[in-house]
């Protein structure tokens, strides 16, 4: 069974090749992958939630092989 | 001609000609001389070399008492003044494969060489490849005659302190280790010729295998993620401010947990990333960019996820051994499903 994963990361293909399932790709930077440093304290806390709120919905989605997608897709935004 | 070289060589109970698993409780004992494939080995290893002792212990035993076991069979062989030790082949069976690769460590530890045999399945070869020759063998002793000259050849080798060839010439696992050697030939054009290979649809050889990483099955999803016990897990390197444990930059072989139940986010100060393959200055000035605590805490209060699991789990994902990075996340994966955890949100660098 296992226990669901979504890995939040800007390196994709690196995600794809170790074979992670449920790979979600963020708009923040590799070395901080829900940081955004060019944005006030209170917004970056906005889009890091909304990111992560994304993400998330990956984790009850059921998916068959390593699968990749984006805020735009999972919030239909 | 110089002294021959003395061999001690191990087997189990099975082929010591004690018995099959019925005598797998067979404590250790040393016989004078070869034994069993012993008998075949040594005409292999010629006039050069000499099994002069034959150490025996039955699987069960050795494996269910490990420390005393090893420290018998260090003693018995004592007496024998050997030089070398060669344990197995024990091809694909895990026990006797585990003992002789146990015991050749342990042999080493001493200041002597050893050299063992076994199947690429086996899981003594994780055990000792990247310390000790194992010569790789077929499933069983069907391919024993395959196995015996090549262990000979190795034994023989390290006896008299000559060079070992490559893996691949020798027929040993490799040990991870690279050795510079020159060649004729300069890379970019072995480069162009592998590729030129490579597109004619012509046998070539890599210089570098890239290990596989595998496939894990995807879990079935969260059936509610709103009643979910969920963690934070990194591989960002990202730990409580100095460091405590001590985790690795780089190679990591740690992982640890540390606790998040109180806090609302990961305060700058109190945490840093440990991490030597890139940039964290961005993540010291707020953790909460790598693991984010503060935006899960608000998705917790929110209702969209049930609790956040009161720990955080970190290693370093950073020029690490693949199977190191295996065995930790079975790891973390055991104990956070021992804590009930139901989804994991990682965030890698």
């Amino acid at each position: 069974m296992g226990i669901p994963v979504v890995l939040i990361t800007a390196l994709i293909s690196i995600a794809e090749r170790v074979g992670a399932n449920r790979i979600f790709r963020t708009e923040g930077r590799f070395h901080h992958p829900l940081g955004d440093p060019t944005l006030a304290r209170e917004a970056e806390l906005r889009w890091r939630t909304d990111l992560l709120r994304a993400a998330i919905r990956m984790l009850t989605e059921p998916v068959e092989k390593p699968t990749v997608k984006d805020l735009a897709e999972l919030t239909g935004r | 001609m110089a002294d021959k070289i003395r061999i001690v060589h191990y087997i189990n109970q099975f082929f010591g000609g004690i018995g099959g698993e019925d005598k797998a409780d067979t404590p250790p004992s040393c016989r004078p001389g070869p034994a069993g494939p012993g008998t075949a080995l040594a005409k292999l290893l010629g006039a050069e070399a000499e099994i002069v002792g034959t150490l025996i212990c039955g699987d069960n035993y050795f494996v269910e008492h490990q420390a005393e076991a090893v420290d018998r069979l260090l003693a018995l062989a004592e007496g024998a003044r050997a030089d070398v030790l060669v344990a197995g082949p024990a091809f694909s069976s895990g026990r006797y494969g585990t003992a002789c690769a146990t015991l050749a460590l342990a042999w080493q530890k001493q200041g002597q060489p050893a050299v063992t045999a076994m199947n690429v399945n086996n899981p003594g070869v994780e055990l000792c490849r990247s310390e000790c020759y194992v010569v790789a063998t077929g499933q069983t002793a069907a391919s024993m005659g395959e196995a015996l000259p090549r262990l000979a050849a190795l034994a023989l080798k390290v006896g008299r302190g000559a060079e070992i060839g490559s893996a691949d010439d020798e027929g040993y696992f490799p040990r991870g280790m690279r050795r510079n050697v020159r060649v004729p030939v300069g890379a970019a054009e072995r480069a162009v010729e592998m590729l030129l290979a490579k597109l004619h649809g012509r046998s070539y050889r890599t210089e570098l295998a890239i290990e596989g990483f595998g496939t894990v099955a995807p879990p079935p999803p969260v059936p509610d993620l709103s009643r979910a016990l969920v963690a934070l897990v990194t591989e960002s390197g990202l730990v409580p401010s100095g460091n405590p444990d001590r985790l690795e930059t780089w190679n990591a072989s740690k992982w640890f947990r540390y606790p998040i139940a109180e806090r609302t986010g990961l305060e700058r100060g109190e945490f840093e990333a440990w991490h030597g393959g890139c940039d964290t200055a961005g993540t010291n000035d707020d953790p909460d960019r790598t693991v984010p605590l503060d935006a899960a805490r608000i998705l917790e209060k929110e209702g969209i996820i049930g609790r956040l699991h009161d720990h955080y789990y970190v290693t370093t994902g950073n020029m690490a051994n693949i199977k190191t990075m295996a065995r930790i996340g079975g790891e973390m994966a055991t104990d956070l499903a021992r804590q009930g955890v139901e989804a994991v949100i990682l965030t890698a660098t």
